[in-house]
């Protein structure tokens, strides 16, 4: 296997351009599709979505809300997107919230991102008229009708009405290069999030990369899947397929996502390794219900062996699970956790690529992908043309157009993560002789879930030692699941009379998880006999508990 | 009730019958995945004719709790607090 060239793209140098020619080109073609029942939807064309781009930015410049940061709240939608555009089209700043968070710390983001709007979906607007009292000059719109704020209908008609008054402000504005575009929140190692800024120059850079490395063309149609507000899905997800020119459908609702693929039929998708995984275990568990499990195992193994002589009968072979998948699904990207490659070479067999990337916010995301024809299953691939990484004692470091400003109102976590110009990451990794990159573990205390999901230790030990029956705890992750080692209470327990400690602990942990969203429950817990081992100042020595780190660092407590 | 819910999540997780009690929990117990808890939840909404706000599925830790968010909503259709 050797490498090959570039695909060959077209220029971009802001998020407009890519707007602005499809407009030119293709202005009748579908960009997105939208579900409209249980067997139909609709189609929004560029010409029309670039009509309510101009209109949507019109109106919220003649509200006075040009180079404010406006918040975008809700399930994946067109309406998301068409405000995620407005904002990176014009001098505004888009700042996506996580919709799986407490109301309490949707306030607080939107306060701490300096919001002058925020733009929710209709499933948000109770929590909205909640929060609206302290929410002091910020703005509110509804991507619904008939729930008691400001519409976006509404915006688009006084916008479409300003623009045919003769008023440019908005189709005239150019956004600068350098300047900020975007407020991404990650979860930190300390619990608290931190808003990572990335410029339009960042967000280009790291979709243009993903296009010169993965091939989609017109005639692909994408299910978008994962939460818009990661950078992996409104940028890889989004903005790197529109660039190909592909179609974007909008999985509303992970209930809905069987149904979607049949109604989309969708060729590509970006997923997680939680889904490809769950994907996989439902074709295998499908075929044993239907007593095909041998012939689908002979199949891809005949697959595997015709596939060295360069020969395809994938289709023939497998149209049974292609048809369970919409039917046409061929491709997807895979980032956000380790993928098992022997998954990815499961579904090679099958016929579908899934090609295992690299990214973290910070760089908006994409830092390596691999490619259809050169790829290796166990690596994250090769690195994008837009960026250089080299690895500084085990850790890699990422430099190039791709990399953030920095942390939004955070100079010390900025300084703590750059070093003349580049971005530590925090992950630990190699490069092998073919510039392939492997992510080989964290050397931060952050748990990486198969969803994609990061999730700080600290905040659930938080939540853990608030329980009287405990008195010290450490979180961590084994073999996918979040698990907490607890060491009880003993005086605690006898003065209660709590014979059943354990029992007792599950069910208060499992009152905790059911505040939580899934992706942090505790699955497991650990009791210990004897208290954690300390440094001299008395903090847990974290990585000699649970599961055993490689090459753990010593500073890590 | 808690029978077709049993025997639902037992097709489902394709796990022994023993393991699937009222205070077994979804993820530990019954191997479940977040993904599948949504995919579960579905079978739930076409069996028992009901729909599941995606926010609630949050608090499904243990089998009982299917259980009795089902109850609940088959017995007041408008939707309850449980």
């Amino acid at each position: 296997m050797k490498p090959y060239p570039y695909n060959k793209t077209r220029d971009v140098v802001r998020v407009s351009d890519m707007l602005d020619y499809r407009v030119q080109n293709t202005p009748e073609k579908d960009a997105f599709r939208v579900r409209t029942g249980k067997d139909s939807y609709k189609s929004i064309t560029w010409g029309e979505c670039a009509g309510q781009v101009d209109a949507l930015g019109t109106a919220l410049y003649a509200r006075g809300l040009q180079n404010a940061h406006i918040c975008v709240l809700g399930e994946n939608s067109y309406e998301w997107i068409l405000t995620y555009f407005t904002a990176l089209c014009g001098e505004m700043v888009i700042v996506p919230l996580d919709r799986e968070l407490p109301k309490e710390k949707l306030a607080e983001l939107i306060r701490f991102s300096d919001a002058k709007a925020v733009m929710f979906s209709g499933l948000y607007a109770g929590i909205m008229k909640e929060l609206q009292p302290g929410l002091d000059g910020v703005e509110l719109f509804c991507m619904a009708d008939d729930k008691g704020f400001t519409s976006l209908d509404t915006l688009l008609e006084e916008g479409n009405r300003l623009l045919a008054a003769g008023n440019a402000s908005y189709k005239n504005s150019v956004p600068g290069l350098e300047s900020l575009a975007a407020i991404y929140f990650t979860s930190g190692t300390s619990g608290d999030q931190k808003g990572v800024m990335l410029s339009q120059k960042n967000i280009v850079a790291s979709f243009h990369g993903a296009t010169k490395h993965v091939d989609f063309g017109e005639e692909d149609v994408f299910l978008s899947v994962l939460p818009l507000h990661h950078a992996y899905e409104s940028n890889c997800g989004i903005l790197a397929v529109l660039h190909h020119g592909v179609v974007i459908c909008f999985n509303e609702s992970l209930k809905q996502f069987l149904p979607n693929l049949q109604l989309f039929k969708p060729t590509g998708m970006s997923l997680v390794p939680l889904i490809t995984v769950t994907l996989f275990r439902q074709i295998m568990d499908g075929a044993k219900k239907s007593g095909k499990i041998k012939k689908l195992q002979a199949g891809m193994k005949l697959s595997d062996l015709l596939m060295r002589l360069n020969i395809d009968v994938t289709d023939k072979l497998f149209a049974e699970v292609y048809g369970a998948l919409g039917g046409r699904f061929k491709k997807a990207f895979v980032g956000g956790a380790p993928m098992n490659p022997a998954i990815t070479k499961a579904f090679r067999q099958l016929g579908i690529t899934l090609l295992q990337g690299y990214g973290i916010t910070e760089c908006a995301p994409l830092v390596a992908v691999n490619r259809e024809y050169f790829y290796k299953d166990d690596s994250v691939g090769p690195v994008l043309p837009v960026c250089r990484v080299k690895i500084v004692e085990g850790e890699v470091w990422v430099k190039g157009d791709n990399v953030m400003i920095g942390y939004y109102k955070n100079e010390e976590a900025t300084q703590e993560t750059m070093e003349d110009g580049w971005l530590k990451t925090g992950d630990l990794g190699y490069i092998d002789m073919d510039g392939f990159l492997y992510i080989t573990g964290r050397k931060k205390n952050l748990i990486i879930l198969d969803s994609g999901e990061n999730v700080s230790p600290e905040e659930l030990e938080g939540y853990v030692i608030d329980l009287p029956l405990v008195k010290e705890v450490v979180v961590y992750e084994d073999s996918g699941s979040i698990v907490a080692e607890i060491y009880h209470d003993a005086d605690y327990a006898a003065a209660e009379n709590i014979a059943d400690v354990p029992g007792e602990l599950k069910r208060q942990i499992d009152d905790i998880n059911r505040g939580l969203p899934m992706y942090k429950h505790i699955r497991d817990i650990r009791l210990r006999d004897t208290e954690f081992e300390k440094t001299t100042s008395k903090k847990i020595i974290r990585y000699k508990v649970g599961a055993p780190l490689e090459d753990a660092p010593d500073e890590i407590v | 009730m808690y029978e077709r819910v049993k025997k639902i999540l037992q097709d489902y997780a394709c796990v022994d019958e023993t393991l699937i009690r009222p205070e077994s929990n979804l993820m530990t117990d019954l191997f479940l995945n977040s993904l599948d808890v949504v995919n579960v939840v579905v079978e739930f909404e076409e069996a028992f004719g009901i729909e599941v706000n995606e926010q609630d599925i949050r608090s499904f830790v243990t089998v009982n709790d299917i259980v009795k968010y089902i109850e609940a909503t088959v017995s007041h259709p408008q939707g309850v607090n449980v």
